[in-house]
């Protein structure tokens, strides 16, 4: 029953022209920011350096991140909230039905994530003939993990207080990096700037534990905005 | 009444639609995308966008809006149009008003309504540009801009979307069809001025002089665009379907009334006329640029004496004039005299002696100049008068980079044949101009020549030239001169009383000074003084400066609040003052090849560095240290550490464009930092810097092989008894100090 509702959400999210139309954005911005700015490369590392990967990864953030907002606002439009008495009053509790949406959303949002590392990976192989990708996961999970628990947590929990909450809420955390740029939600300024400041030519991935912080914090908030909503539901 | 009623309300509930607020929102915002991702104008420099003020705050914004708001508007009529059939109405809808009827109103409800955010938009961007343009802004080409560059695109793209939908009925084929006409406009029709509907051929915008000729440029496209497309609507119109008739039907029935095919076909008539007929380029077919060719056929045949009286025509950027010619000659006969005269002027009446004469204008454009060739009678003393006159045409070889021939209120270029007709088989021993001018704006004769003031009426001034001889260049606007007497000769400097503010915080009068001292005691004198003065004028923006005896340009986007903040050629608006005040030395006294930008030698290198020399002469070495050579060391420290300069195989496998894109981009850390650290390299190697600079000397001296007139790096590696190993920058070179 739950595999077959998470099925029918996910044909749902996915089979219509705002996913198309998001994929087709990811992509386009993929290719004008791998060819404007991760070729080069940053801080003088190699365009296929976790440091140029993450740095590509931050500039699609703000897209996956308004793309998940999308997504779940499907769930909180008054439109869904008009059919809620039906949906509410189906044999299933609100709690699996969340976590079913939850997935969709997540698996929506990680296509188009993937679908935009992918294309700079693809660029990595064919020009470059390079393919250790797994040397990119650990940039990959810094960017996208928080960002992509941060939205989920505000899109569901503060969009059924008003639609365009989230949306401040998110443009807000990615407008932190004026405060630090580890507070920058996407993470942009961290993988520009950090390499340079270790010193010597092409540094092995770190991460310092001010930025490790930063992430947590807002994977945190996500996590915390989510708990709040299942605590409020039940 | 019942069309304006409707109207009405097809207006009014456009404007509660939800979609028509988000394509006026998208619209209101799409001039960010002129600031950041879309600066259709070129840029003078390849390390940072530099273009005029007004072109990266005003006409890059007015583009993108143009043609964001195109795209838009162009959907949402398309949109608007499909609305009623998409709700399976349509039957309903054409039962309650004539379809026809409908189209009109629907047609004038979105063009009213795109003339509405139209309005909101340059409303809401005018603070936002006045203020970031500064004193260079004003309202007059605020409101042109924006009306020409952007207003203009949208009833184009309205037009055509709607005159798509009609013929095909389908939304999915008339915006695959729009966006092939788009997709055409950018890309193969882009350096085509009349094709590029989209995306006017706009390469620059002057700050300090007026902008009338490109204005007009642009204009004419549109209009003559407009006229096409309303001429293709009307036809489409014709194709609405009525009374379930398929497209052959309706047009049948629709052309009853025969005023309709008759209004399509006189627009699509005026639309071919006004293209063929254009009055802004020549038709030069012939493919020797340089001309010489045809004109080494002609042979000198006596002298005159010339007296032009010119007449410009500010409003309509004309030129009327009478070219009276004393020829003298000792074996009176009967011969033909030729004259280059501009393709857009037209010869009124020629008389010899008070008698008319007969002549011809052969109609063959070379290099924008026609030949009148007149036929004099047989007499020792004849005094011949041509009248001409008319709108100066363009050489249409720059078709993308036209507005050279500005002549308005505010600016005149007037050069060569666009002065006076230029006799080419007859010897000018002096030449004597007579000028009408609006009051306010001085004449400049670019040479030695100076300009008098006769008298002056109410909003004219009469200016009279004298020159030795023929063929003079005048330029004209409201200048400031001021006088240096420097180095034992009077620099005259004119620049834009617009632009006094810019030039006085840049101190240029002082910069100007240091660099004559300078250059002139250090590599000698430009081989273009008039004897004791030279005139250094700030031209309006164009594509290149040049000089003659006596006279030198300055290129007007050289001196630009951006461009006198640029940081890559020095560390104040004062210091890159100098450096661009030294490219009349390294640039323009001896010229580099340009052929090859990615190529690290070029004037920059050497004028980058004399800048250095001259600020460490007149500010100390430490400042000198701080501005120049250590800023130059960070710099190519940082390219060394550049990923593709240390593995340049990864670079050779990437594809070419894409090789090209990383070159340039690393290319002007080798013009402003890379080269001028060698040369510093050199000083040091060649015994310092009385030993460079009596090599440099030596270099600008040199006598011209004007096969090839360039100062290569070879000469300069000779000259200092060095090769290219050795002034390969070491570590110490690049990380001492």
């Amino acid at each position: 029953m739950l595999v077959k509702l998470f099925g029918y959400e996910l044909r749902r999210l996915l089979w219509n022209k705002l996913f198309l139309g998001l994929l087709a954005a990811t992509l386009c911005c993929g290719w004008f920011i791998f060819t404007g700015e991760t070729i080069l490369g940053a801080a003088c590392t190699a365009p296929f350096s976790p440091w140029s990967f993450g740095l590509y990864l931050s500039r699609l953030a703000p897209l996956a991140a308004l793309g998940e907002l999308f997504f779940l606002s499907q769930y909180t439009s008054p439109k869904e909230r008009r059919v809620s008495a039906v949906t509410r009053a189906a044999p299933i509790k609100p709690g699996k039905y969340d976590a079913v949406r939850c997935g969709a959303v997540l698996v929506g949002t990680l296509l188009l994530c993937f679908c935009g590392a992918g294309l700079c990976m693809a660029f990595y192989a064919l020009l470059f003939g390079w393919y250790d990708f797994l040397s990119l996961l650990a940039p990959a999970v810094l960017v996208w993990g928080p960002v992509i628990l941060f939205c989920l947590g505000a899109g569901l929990t503060l969009g059924a207080v008003h639609p365009a909450l989230p949306y401040v809420l998110t443009g807000a955390a990615f407008l932190a990096r004026q405060l630090s740029p580890v507070l920058d939600l996407a993470l942009g300024g961290f993988f520009s700037e950090y390499p340079a400041a270790l010193g010597g030519l092409d540094p092995d991935f770190s991460v310092p534990a001010q930025a490790l912080l930063g992430r947590t914090l807002y994977a945190g908030i996500g996590l915390g905005l989510l708990l709040f909503r299942r605590r409020n539901r039940s | 009444m019942r069309a304006f009623r409707l109207f009405y309300q097809e207006l009014a509930r456009l404007l509660r639609s939800r979609t028509t607020w988000l394509a006026a929102l998208c619209m209101i915002l799409s001039p960010l995308a002129g600031l950041t991702v879309y600066r259709p104008l070129y840029s003078t420099s390849s390390t940072a966008y530099i273009t005029t003020t007004l072109g990266q705050y005003l006409a890059n914004p007015a583009l993108a809006g143009g043609l964001t708001g195109a795209v838009l508007f162009a959907v949402l009529t398309v949109w608007e149009l499909d609305r009623v059939r998409r709700g399976g109405m349509d039957a309903l809808a054409d039962a309650t008003v004539p379809p026809l009827t409908a189209s009109l109103v629907r047609l004038m409800a979105i063009l009213c309504a795109a003339a509405l955010f139209q309005a909101v938009t340059m409303a809401v961007w005018l603070p936002y540009t006045a203020a970031a343009a500064g004193a260079v802004f004003d309202g007059r080409t605020y409101f042109l801009v924006y009306l020409l560059f952007m207003a203009a695109a949208l009833p184009l793209a309205i037009l055509f979307s709607s005159a798509m939908y009609q013929f095909t009925q389908r939304m999915d084929l008339s915006i695959a069809l729009f966006a092939v006409f788009a997709g055409l406009s950018l890309t193969v029709w882009s350096e085509k001025w009349q094709l590029c509907w989209l995306n006017p051929c706009v390469w620059a915008i002057s700050d300090d002089f007026s902008n009338d000729r490109l204005f007009r440029s642009v204009a004419y496209m549109r209009l003559t665009w407009l006229a096409a497309l309303a001429g293709v609507w009307s036809l489409s119109y014709l194709c609405i379907r009525r009374y379930g008739k398929g497209l052959g039907g309706s047009f049948a029935l629709n052309a009853r009334r025969i005023y309709r095919p008759a209004v399509a076909a006189a627009l699509l008539a005026c639309a071919a006329i006004a293209c063929l007929s254009q009055p802004f380029l020549d038709h030069s077919v012939n493919t020797d640029i340089t001309g010489m060719g045809y004109f080494e056929t002609l042979n000198s045949e006596g002298s005159a004496k010339l007296h032009v009286q010119v007449r410009p025509d500010s409003a309509a950027g004309r030129v009327e004039g009478t070219l009276l010619c004393s020829i003298s000659t000792e074996t009176p006969q009967e011969r033909e005299i030729t004259f280059a005269v501009n393709p857009g002027y037209e010869i009124g009446a020629v008389r010899a002696n008070g008698q008319a004469v007969p002549f011809t204008v052969a109609g063959e454009h070379i290099q924008n100049n026609d030949l009148l060739s007149v036929s004099i009678p047989a007499a020792m003393e004849i005094e011949l008068e041509i009248e001409y006159g008319g709108f100066p045409t363009e050489w249409n070889l720059v078709e993308s980079l036209q507005g050279d021939c500005e002549i308005s209120g505010q600016y005149m270029r007037l050069e060569n044949s666009v002065l006076a007709p230029v006799p080419l088989n007859i010897w000018g021993l002096e030449e004597i101009v007579d000028i009408v001018l609006p009051s306010g704006i001085i004449p400049i004769p670019f040479g030695t020549e100076e300009a008098h003031l006769l008298e002056e009426n109410s909003g004219t001034a009469l200016w009279r030239i004298e020159a030795s001889s023929a063929n003079m260049c005048l330029y004209a606007g409201d200048y400031i001169r001021e006088d240096i007497e420097t180095a034992g000769i009077c620099i005259e400097f004119y620049y834009a009383r617009k632009h006094q503010p810019i030039m006085e915080a840049a101190g240029a009068a002082d910069a100007i000074k240091a660099v004559v001292e300078y250059c002139a005691g250090h590599y000698g004198p430009l081989s273009f003084y008039g004897g004791e003065s030279l005139k250094l004028i700030q031209s309006r923006v164009s594509s290149g400066g040049y000089a003659v005896p006596g006279a030198s340009l300055l290129n007007e986007i050289d001196f630009t609040a951006q461009n006198l903040s640029n940081r890559e050629k020095g560390g104040s608006a004062a210091e890159i003052m100098i450096h661009e005040t030294v490219h009349q030395w390294w640039g323009l006294g001896r010229m580099f090849d340009v052929s090859d930008p990615l190529d690290p030698w070029s004037a920059e290198g050497l004028t980058t560095y004399t800048t250095y020399r001259i600020v460490k002469e007149l500010c100390g070495e430490e400042t000198a240290q701080a501005n120049f050579v250590r800023r130059w060391q960070n710099t190519v420290a940082g390219y060394y550490d550049n990923f593709y300069v240390r593995c340049p195989e990864y670079l050779n496998v990437l594809p070419e464009s894409f090789q090209e894109n990383i070159a340039i981009s690393l290319a002007g850390v080798r013009h402003y930092n890379e080269m001028p650290l060698k040369l510093l390299k050199a000083e040091r190697l060649v015994g310092g810097e009385e030993a460079m600079d009596r090599i440099l000397s030596d270099l600008f001296g040199q006598e011209l092989d004007w096969t090839y007139p360039y100062l290569t790096y070879q000469n300069f590696l000779d000259a200092c008894g060095l090769t290219e190993a050795d002034l390969e920058l070491t570590e110490e070179d690049v990380y001492a100090g």
